[in-house]
């Protein structure tokens, strides 16, 4: 079976990164030439200079709305249809071809065929779901149908009611799959949400900042925008997963 | 009214677990059954608790009877905390202070909030055991109950189920006679008629 875990013990050292920076940053000087590599601190003054600009804060808006939202409608549905298919064969047989071919079909494919049937405003969300829904829907189906059978057989023992064993057990024994499924598709959504908003260039989008960057030759804002969109990748990851960890809370 | 098990007999495929086995079990007293391993122990206890069909036979006396079991494997949910553990069993009318007080007798004071999986072995076999008994019962069900448990807390848990199910039908399976011996009641050595 296909599933995807995540180890927090493989965090990011920030010595690492710093040597990192330093490394870009000589590389940088010995380049000399902006257009071609831009070094890390006029990439941070670039994006202090954007972060005093509305556009830049409507543009973050635009695209944060989209492949939130996007990402949110796959996860519930994902894991909807993951409960459902959990008990009725028929719809886990009739979803079956059709996530394995969202899961295999390149993400351009997608991209262009539904630039031909929606606007452009409303491509990353609908990337975004594409994209989250069959990691999500794979994993929590792993998880419910790998519920310990002891439990169950313990509940019924105890005679424990539906509620408690679906609240105890199944959630219990489901959610580290959710969670790894979530932390690996929202890095996903914003990869894929961008790209799309960057074929499709829906106007007042990051997206459409990005192609004008890479039309104009503006490397300082091109590496400015792939900042943001790092932050805003990092930024709804953690917040998500707090809600995960905090709130979705089985005890 | 005694549990009476009448000519049961059970098989997986080409083996048979259980043949032909017939016992009657005295309402409110301790039957303790004695047996090696394989010898279809644990198969006889899920047929008791209703997990398990008979081939052939009947039960009879378990009608209206409320179980309640220590399986052979803890069965706890391991993200979970004992009190949370013992909660997923209990009644919501069942106070919290109930569950600490239980778990304290079982030698468990401080550890009440820790996930079950950071418990050590003999912890979450007690867990199991307070889980088991802590429960309205009329008919307990222990499946080797003690095993993994030291000297200490071996005794301590032996005197805490006597307590706690006096007056109540307990069966309880082991491999170890002293075991048996200290929890009284009547003894029962391998698959034979009574």
């Amino acid at each position: 079976m296909n599933f995807i875990t995540s180890d927090k013990k493989k965090g990011i050292k920030i010595w690492a990164v710093l040597i990192w920076l330093v490394f870009w940053e000589i590389i940088a000087r010995r380049i000399g030439q902006e257009i071609l590599l831009v070094s890390p601190v006029a990439v941070i003054w670039k994006l202090m200079e954007m972060a005093g600009q509305i556009s830049f804060w409507l543009s973050v808006l635009f695209t944060v709305l989209r492949i939130a939202s996007g990402f949110l409608a796959a996860f519930f549905t994902g894991a909807i249809l993951a409960w459902i298919s959990s008990f009725c064969p028929f719809i886990k047989e009739l979803a079956a071809p059709l996530i394995a071919v969202i899961k295999a079909a390149p993400v351009a494919s997608f991209i262009i065929l539904i630039l031909i049937w929606v606007p452009s405003r409303n491509l990353s969300f609908i990337i975004s779901f594409l994209i989250a829904l069959p990691v999500i829907y794979t994993n929590v189906l792993y998880g419910i149908e790998n519920t310990n059978k002891e439990l169950l057989e313990m509940a019924e023992v105890f005679r424990v009611s539906p509620g408690k064993r679906i609240w105890y057990i199944y959630m219990s024994e489901t959610l580290p799959y959710l969670r790894a499924a979530c932390s690996v598709s929202l890095g996903l959504c914003w990869k894929a949400g961008v790209a799309a908003e960057v074929i499709g260039i829906p106007s007042g989008s990051v997206g459409e900042k990005l192609y004008e960057a890479k039309i104009y030759l503006q490397t300082p804002e091109l590496f400015a925008w792939t900042l943001t969109i790092i932050l805003l990748s990092v930024w709804f990851e953690k917040i998500f997963l707090f809600i995960i960890d905090h709130v979705i809370r089985v005890e | 009214m005694d549990i009476v098990m009448d000519h049961l007999s059970k098989r997986f495929g080409e083996k048979e677990v259980i043949k032909d086995f017939s016992i009657r079990m005295k309402e409110g007293c301790v039957t303790s059954i004695m047996a090696p391993s394989g010898w279809g122990k644990t198969t006889l206890l899920r047929i008791l608790a209703g997990l398990e069909r008979a081939d052939e036979g009947r039960i009879g006396g378990l009608e209206n009877k409320k179980i309640s079991m220590v399986f052979q494997e803890d069965r706890l949910c391991g993200n979970l905390s004992a009190i949370s553990n013992i909660r997923f069993v209990c009644s919501k009318k069942m106070p919290k202070s109930q569950i600490y007080e239980e778990l304290k007798k079982a030698g468990l004071e401080g550890e009440e909030l820790v996930p079950v999986r950071k418990l050590s072995g003999g912890m979450k076999r007690r867990v199991a055991l307070v889980r088991a008994l802590i429960v309205p019962f009329d008919v307990l069900i222990l499946d080797e109950p003690f095993d993994g448990l030291d000297d200490q807390n071996k005794n301590r848990m032996i005197h805490y189920v006597r307590e706690r199910s006096k007056g109540k039908t307990v069966i309880l399976v082991t491999h170890e006679k002293k075991e048996a011996e200290a929890m009284g009641g009547e003894i029962v050595n391998g698959l034979y008629c009574i």
